[in-house]
């Protein structure tokens, strides 16, 4: 088995047959297990091949070091070398069993943004309320009251299992059109901002497009993974996601609402690539949407205003643009370390509604680079942990679905990042997990409630030892 | 384990797909990773490194810095009379974008209660309240721009009641506003102030570095509603008020003197007309009257010209008034005393010059006294020509002549002595009878008080006092004076003076219960463009009670039509130094009049 004509391919193609002899060899206490486990047979023939020599390749190469170290010619560079090589197995932390050390990075990291996400919400918003003769703490306990709703919806999604998760897919996927099909058609719809992204019934609210990014996420992994190989051609790559997409992302665009469209786009393309459809697919789709991009931004006088803002001409008097100019006067005021908690003066109405998009520049302010960084961090670990959960399964379904979560909450936390750091020109996206808004957090915590109960399950090649 | 064909390549195929999948998953997050690298770069730069100086741009676009503005200082009299004041008004401004935009806006009632109310209404009841026109009021708070005035000046309770209105977009601003109580009563010595507040004449401009203060200022930064951000520092430097500046002037006399000069001018339909009133033994100026003074409550009402103290900026040859400095310099050089004998002639020659008197006589027999008490010009010379040039120039430098009092009022005139090497064959001998030199009636005024002092000449003091905020009082000490004839010899002058309101030419100079001294003087006025003359000079100058002199006071009027003589002041010299008597209970005189023979 450890000799197979795949590995050597999956090891990212490092040509080592040395290594690979030495590996049994100088396998170390640390690699026994997986030797071992290389050395039985596949639970099941065919992929459970490809899975586990995969991973066993992996290890191996990680325990090799210290065999061919000694025959390295030049050190420094052989450890450089070494980095690399150990690089990945290190990321994925496939070279050590699992130990739930990614569940609960996942979930320490997702309660930690939550955790901020309000503080900041409070911090930030304050103000503004208070000026409009409110409650302070009006907007912090509904966020708050969202938060442990979705807490709770996390938990359960957690303990939900993946037959259910995949059942789930299409009735979630209808529910989600006829929602958004309800905001643009039906009076129930609201318009909050331009953008008719809102659902009101009764004293109750909610935006159905956050909503939509999860129910398509599911949806499309269960599609990808039931074609199989199928997807390597482009008509069962196309049909129906991208259809079904198509009238999601309509819908959305219906109602004018550029940014969430942008991040369901982003989900699309992620669930396609990582369901493994062909490259050159992705070659016309992204012309397309470039031409698609430069017509939107030129056929609206809003959009080429915040074009020419991001450029840095804000003398149309343009708000996006004083905001997008009071984002970053935020951030440069908090410095390293930051104004304090609670001080900052960019969000005495400088910034309007600085509890939803720019959030980020009053963290900025107030906590300095140093609180930055670590929010940063947070979402890198995020992202790290939710790839460790990946790799160790070969379920395509978790696969796409946890990879569309990721590109979802990375992705949008990039876009809303670049946008308050200038990056970007102004797209409305929040940040995810901290700027206010129930329907963002709830569905955003329900995401990670999905990793969750894939990175509770084992993966099937861990199961065999026990 | 090899696997069969078919198998076979469904196996490769399906392996290729995993490892196109885990290739691709390692791709996707090593790009989410690059993305976050990416914005940690740009947090760096933007928050560590502030390349662009966002924070120095945030702070000033947050700064508001406000000037704490000091209040001017007050000009009070010498009894504290305010004469200047700072009050504050305030400008209704109005944003009229704000205005124009609420077409209707809500306001408590007496009652508590929200009402509506139209825009229409609030610009009537603004309209009311201002009590302007409804077509200016609306025109103002009409438009697209953020700054416009509606009113200017309004006094406080009315500001209370505009806002009380709570009309959208309108605002007050606090100025503040100089205000003369006593309107045009010393108005050319306090002076005034420009539209912009920089000091225009008088003592306000003089003084203005005493009364201004320091203003004081406040920084603080603003949320984008301009409400004070509590986090943010918030650092006031209070103001410093100006210094309040009390004069010597006594504004009742004051206002006595500009009514009674006021109508003599008049009566006369002479050129204009002033009389100052010194305190004999401290120098204090207690009055110093112009006609037609203007009121710096409104100077545009008064010509340009007529708008200063002619008392200190007008310089004219005083006539015979200065001949009392040519009895000062003979006496006290020992030439002659006030009964020695002069045979006078008709007309007198000395040095190719003839000199006559104002009236027609043959050969008299006069005593000195009799010369200057009939203001004889021929005598003067006789008497005055045995001082050498020098001396004469000496006594009249002495006596203040072509020399700056000092008086802190704009543009004093100093009036021209000419060094005596310089005079003419004819000036040498009139500058004895105060042609041929020229003065303000200050300096004049300040002649006499050094005779009514026993000889010690002292400079006009305006300023009483500085006043601190806080009330502390910083007096103006008067500087040593200069003695100028002897205290004997100034006796003697004294009663040459005395003896021409008694046996002289000017007994029409009485005041009741007091003895009186003075001269006359009639000057032919040189001509605006200094070529020739054109009319007279007319002034009085006398002082009481003459056994211990306490006040002086000069009347002088430019170009009087009719009688020209300087007697005509008599009446005037009579009612102000009453006043001025009464005014300061001044004990009547005990003593008897000295009336020294006028001839032998």
């Amino acid at each position: 088995m450890v000799t197979t004509p795949v590995r050597p391919n999956l090891r990212g193609g490092t040509p080592s047959t040395a290594r690979a002899a030495s590996t049994a060899a100088s396998a170390s206490k640390r690699s026994v297990p997986a030797a071992l486990r290389a050395l039985k047979p596949a639970p099941r023939p065919g992929a459970g091949r490809d899975g586990r020599s995969g991973a066993a390749g992996k290890r191996t190469g990680a325990t090799a070091r210290p065999g061919s170290q000694t025959a390295a010619r030049t050190k420094g560079n052989s450890s450089l070398r070494r980095f690399f090589r150990e690089f990945w197995p290190r990321v994925e932390g496939s070279n050590r069993p699992s130990n739930g050390s990614s569940y609960y990075l996942i979930l320490g990291a997702t309660l930690a943004l939550t955790c901020v996400g309000l503080m900041m919400v409070l911090s930030s918003s304050a103000v503004e309320v208070i000026s409009q003769g409110k409650d302070p703490y009006n907007l912090f306990l509904r966020e708050s009251a969202f938060g442990a709703f979705g807490v709770v919806l996390m938990f359960v999604l957690s303990r939900t299992s993946i037959r259910r998760l995949k059942k789930l897919a299409w009735p979630a996927l209808l529910l989600a059109i006829v929602l958004l099909a309800m905001v643009i058609f039906t009076p129930l719809g609201e318009s909050v901002g331009g953008n008719r992204n809102w659902l009101r019934i009764g004293g109750f609210s909610a935006q159905p497009s956050e909503a939509a990014k999860l129910a398509l996420a599911l949806w499309m992994a269960a599609v990808l993974a039931r074609k199989g190989t199928l997807i390597l051609q482009w008509k069962h790559a196309i049909i129906p996601v991208v259809p079904a997409a198509a009238v999601v992302i309509g819908l959305v665009l219906l109602g004018h609402d550029l940014g969430t469209s942008v991040i369901l786009m982003g989900i699309v393309a992620a669930g396609l690539y990582f369901g493994g459809a062909r490259a050159r697919l992705f070659i016309p789709a992204g012309v397309f949407g470039v031409l698609a991009a430069v017509v939107l931004a030129l056929t609206s006088s809003n959009r080429t205003s915040r074009i020419s803002g991001w450029m840095g001409n804000c003398d149309d008097g343009n708000d996006l643009c004083l905001q997008a100019r009071n984002g970053l006067y935020a951030l440069a005021s908090g410095g390293w370390w930051g104004v304090g908690l609670g001080q900052s003066r960019q969000k005495w109405n400088w910034i309007p509604e600085a509890h939803n998009d720019f959030i980020f520049a009053i963290i900025g302010e107030e906590l300095g680079l140093l609180g930055t960084l670590v929010v940063v961090l947070l979402y890198g670990i995020l992202a790290v942990a939710i790839f460790r959960v990946i790799v160790r399964h070969r379920d395509p379904f978790i696969r796409i679905v946890c990879g569309c979560i990721m590109a979802w909450i990375i992705g949008q936390a990039f876009v809303n990042i670049a946008m308050v750091t200038g990056l970007l020109p102004v797209i409305g996206v929040p940040l995810p997990l901290i700027s206010n808004g129930g329907s963002a957090l709830t569905l955003v915590l329900a995401a990670v409630g999905v990793v969750l109960s894939f990175a509770r399950s084992r993966p099937e090649s861990e199961k065999i030892p026990s | 384990m090899a696997p069969t064909n078919s198998r076979g390549r469904n196996s490769t195929l399906r392996s290729r797909t995993a490892k196109t999948a885990t290739r691709r998953l390692r791709i996707g997050l090593g790009l989410m990773l690059a993305l976050l690298l990416i914005i940690t770069g740009k947090l760096f730069l933007v928050q560590g490194l502030d390349m662009g100086g966002m924070a120095e741009a945030a702070i000033s676009q947050r700064t508001v810095a406000q000037t704490l503005p000091a209040t001017r200082g007050e000009i009070v009299d010498a009894n504290g009379k305010v004469l200047a004041r700072s009050v504050i008004r305030y400008d209704i401004t109005v944003s009229p974008k704000n205005n124009t935009d609420a077409a209707s806006f809500n306001r408590r009632n007496a009652e508590g209660k929200v009402e509506e109310i139209s825009r229409d209404q609030g610009i009537a009841e603004l309209t009311s309240v201002l009590g302007l026109s409804e077509t200016n009021v609306r025109k103002a708070v009409t438009g697209n721009s953020n700054f416009a005035y509606v009113a200017k000046g309004v006094t406080p309770e009315l500001e209370t009641k505009v806002m009380a209105l709570g009309l959208p977009g309108i605002y007050a601003q606090p100025t503040s506003q100089r205000v003369y109580p006593q309107g045009a009563v010393a108005g050319s010595l306090v002076g005034f102030l420009g539209s912009d507040g920089t000091p225009l004449a008088g003592l306000e401009q003089t003084m203005n570095q005493k009364l201004t203060g320091t203003d004081g200022s406040r920084t603080y930064q603003r949320g984008a509603n301009g409400i004070v951000i509590p986090t943010a520092p918030d650092e006031i430097t209070p103001a410093v008020d100006g210094q309040t500046v009390k004069l010597t002037i006594n504004s009742d006399i004051q206002y006595y003197a500009q009514q009674a000069i006021n109508d003599q001018v008049k009566k006369f339909s002479a050129q204009w007309g002033n009389i100052v009133v010194v305190e004999a033994k401290t120098g204090r100026i207690v009055a110093m009257a112009d006609n037609n003074t203007v009121d710096p409550n409104d100077p545009g009402a008064t010509a340009a010209i007529d708008r200063g103290a002619r008392s200190v900026t007008a310089a004219v040859e005083p006539g015979s008034t200065e001949k009392t400095v040519t009895a000062s310099a003979a006496i006290n050089e020992g030439k002659i005393t006030p009964i020695s004998h002069v045979l006078v002639p008709p007309t007198y020659s000395t040095h190719g010059q003839t000199f006559s008197d104002a009236f027609e006589h043959g050969y008299q027999r006069r005593t000195f006294a009799g010369i200057i008490g009939d203001s004889m010009n021929t005598g003067t010379v006789m008497v005055g020509e045995q001082l050498s040039k020098q001396k004469r120039y000496d006594y009249l430098h002495n006596f203040g002549i072509g020399q700056r009092t000092g008086i802190p009022l704009p543009g004093e005139n100093k009036g021209i002595l000419a060094q005596p090497e310089q005079w003419d064959g004819r000036q040498e001998f009139t500058v004895l009878f105060g042609q041929g030199v020229s003065q303000t009636p200050l300096q004049t005024a300040m002649v006499y008080q050094t005779i009514a002092n026993n000889g010690v000449r002292l400079k006009p003091q305006l300023i009483d006092s500085y006043i601190d905020p806080d009330g502390t009082v910083h007096k103006v000490a008067q500087q040593p004076g200069t003695k100028v004839i002897s205290p004997q010899s100034d006796q003697q002058v004294k009663d040459l003076l005395e003896s021409v309101v008694t046996a002289g030419d000017a007994k029409d100079v009485k005041v009741a219960g007091y003895r009186v001294g003075g001269k006359t003087g009639t000057a032919e006025a040189p001509k605006d463009n200094g070529v020739g003359f054109e009319g007279y000079t007319a002034s009085f100058v006398g002082m009481a009670p003459m056994e211990d002199p306490q006040y002086v006071v000069l009347v002088t009027v430019q170009r009087p039509q009719g009688n020209i003589y300087g007697i005509s002041q008599a009446p005037v010299f009579n009612s102000v130094m009453g006043q001025v008597l009464h005014t300061y209970n001044v004990p009547p005189s005990t003593t008897k009049s000295v009336a020294l023979a006028q001839m032998y």
